[in-house]
């Protein structure tokens, strides 16, 4: 078994060794004591921790220095703070997740108890979590295969309809073979109808064939080829897409994962529009967001209450329609990317729709990109990456916010 | 024997018009709408003999609604409701018949049987059929 390794902060020396003796007998515990701030990050550098033991005075650095190791490495130290009476009932008023326990200098009987249960509630929260993103992984590409299956069902529904208007003319033909203008109407017919069949194909190539390096990706394409696939079922559902691309932005990008993202948000702002609609596609520079990319729908909106879950694994609005997992999945791209995604709907009546804008930090796209390049090549110190962040647009009466 | 009118649903243009093309073709006097309930309404004015529901563009959760419409506004008008083929036909449907989509000569069979052989199709059936005999009759066995 391997020995815990325990750090104790404290200013007051001679309390290290009461602590190291009491944790010796009763636990198989390694004490490391330090007695400043420089020696407890160096100590944490050093190798793993598994507890740490702060006085009340270096309390408040402590609890920023392990909160700052959990954000930035995803792993927590638990905490025991080891303080004075008056201290005690003070912290224990608080609850910051870091701090485990509160052992009062006078009940050092009680600290191996506490350091051990302390130490396996961890390992087992840190199991947990472990197992949740193997989980969250399982699921991601478990939905890559849900995309797949819809995509060969949303194939076929496209090349069915062609193909059965080719059955059709073909069969019309026969019927009328000694009438030679009504077999060469049906022939052109059947060619141009051909013709989709082919469309279709070509775009599902383009649309999967994918590159595993980051490349410059034009989103303008993206958004095109979306609608490309999805032109039978727009038609159909008599919904016209509105361009308004005022940007040529790129981002440095998977393709295909980026066609997986806006093609949820699109297939969503179609569906929310059964009987017809505008679907507005924007692409723009925004001032901290280069580009910004609004897909706007004039569906039903979405109720305010389901707005704070978007997004959320396994939540959908669309009942045993849904799965509730495209639009997590999108969130997920997008996070990758350092995209921020704000949703706007309403639900009123005449008036309805919903509103994705998805901001691409500025720092993400080519253009800025190459700058830093040229001027890093200029100057000593590269520009920090901003958070991606958009004007906000004019909210309008009655819409619904959620900021993601 | 008079023309059998014919109202066809359906979203997609394209097999709107070659349907159109083929059951004129076959003598029926054929009126076009989209599958929503508007245009439904809109076309039921006139009474026809025979509405194609097509659900494999709509959903058979709708087309079944637009079924139910029809019935509710025109109770004597038949129905006939097209579906995938690798769908099982429904146990509970208002419709007079299910067609499963498998392409032109089915769907004209089936649907000249609703309508009592009005359609001008089964001659052409009939030798389509003797020709696919004569070939098998024709290969070794």
């Amino acid at each position: 078994m391997t020995r815990m390794k325990i750090v104790q902060w404290d200013n007051q020396p001679e309390r290290f060794l009461s602590v190291k003796d009491v944790l010796q007998r009763n636990t198989a515990a390694e004490h490391v004591a330090v007695g400043s701030l420089a020696a407890f990050r160096s100590s944490l550098e050093s190798g793993p921790v598994d507890l740490v033991l702060a006085s009340g005075s270096v309390l408040a650095e402590a609890v920023a220095q392990l909160s700052a190791l959990e954000e930035a490495e995803h792993r927590r130290i638990p905490l025991i703070a080891f303080v004075s009476t008056e201290d005690k009932s003070r912290l224990l008023a608080t609850s910051d997740p870091i701090i485990f326990d509160v052992i009062d200098v006078s009940e050092l009987d009680r600290l191996p108890f506490s350091v051990t249960r302390a130490v396996a509630v961890n390992s087992s929260r840190e199991a947990i979590k472990s197992e949740l993103e193997a989980a969250k992984e399982l699921l991601l590409s478990c939905q890559k295969s849900v995309s797949i299956g819809r995509l060969l069902a949303s194939i076929a529904h496209e090349i069915n309809n062609p193909l059965e208007a080719i059955a059709n003319l073909l069969f019309l033909g026969q019927r009328n073979l000694s009438d030679q203008g009504e077999v060469a109407r049906c022939l052109r017919m059947a060619e141009e109808e051909l013709q989709r069949v082919g469309d279709i194909t070509k775009q599902i190539l383009h649309f999967h064939r994918d590159s595993k390096t980051l490349q410059e990706v034009r989103l303008d394409d993206v958004l095109e080829s979306i609608i490309s696939l999805y032109r039978n079922r727009l038609e159909m559902r008599q919904v016209e897409v509105v361009r308004q691309y005022r940007s040529q932005g790129s981002i440095l990008a998977h393709p295909g994962e980026l066609r997986q993202a806006f093609s949820n948000l699109v297939a969503n702002a179609i569906d929310a529009m059964p009987r017809g609609g505008r679907l507005t596609l924007r692409l723009r520079d925004a001032r901290h967001c280069k580009p910004s990319v609004t897909i706007a729908d004039q569906g039903q909106g979405i109720e305010p209450q389901a707005l704070p879950h978007l997004g959320e694994l396994l939540f959908t609005t669309k009942g045993e329609a849904g799965t509730g997992l495209g639009l997590w999945v999108t969130y997920q791209i997008l996070k990758k990317y350092g995209a921020s995604v704000r949703v706007y709907s309403s639900t009123r009546l005449g008036r309805s729709g919903t509103t994705f804008m998805l901001c691409f930090a500025e720092s993400n796209s080519v253009v800025a990109k190459r700058e830093s390049e040229s001027l890093s090549q200029m100057s000593p110190h590269n520009p920090s990456p901003r958070n991606g962040r958009d004007d906000r647009g004019t909210l309008e009466d009655g819409h619904n916010a959620k900021t993601a | 024997m008079n023309r059998p009118r014919i109202l066809i649903l359906n979203d997609d243009r394209r097999l709107l018009e070659t349907r159109k093309m083929l059951l004129q073709d076959c003598g029926a006097e054929v009126f076009t709408a989209r599958g929503s309930e508007e245009s439904l309404r809109a076309t039921l004015n006139d009474p026809v003999d025979l509405v194609l529901i097509d659900a494999t563009n709509v959903g058979l959760e709708h087309g079944e609604k637009l079924c139910g419409l029809v019935k509710s506004l025109r109770p004597s008008e038949r129905i006939a409701l097209l579906i995938k083929p690798e769908i099982g036909i429904p146990i509970q449907t208002i419709a007079d018949r299910v067609i499963h989509r498998t392409g032109p000569r089915r769907m004209l069979v089936e649907i000249n049987e609703l309508l009592d052989g009005r359609l001008d199709v089964e001659l052409w059936e009939m030798r389509a059929d003797d020709e696919d005999e004569d070939r098998s009759m024709g290969q070794p066995t």
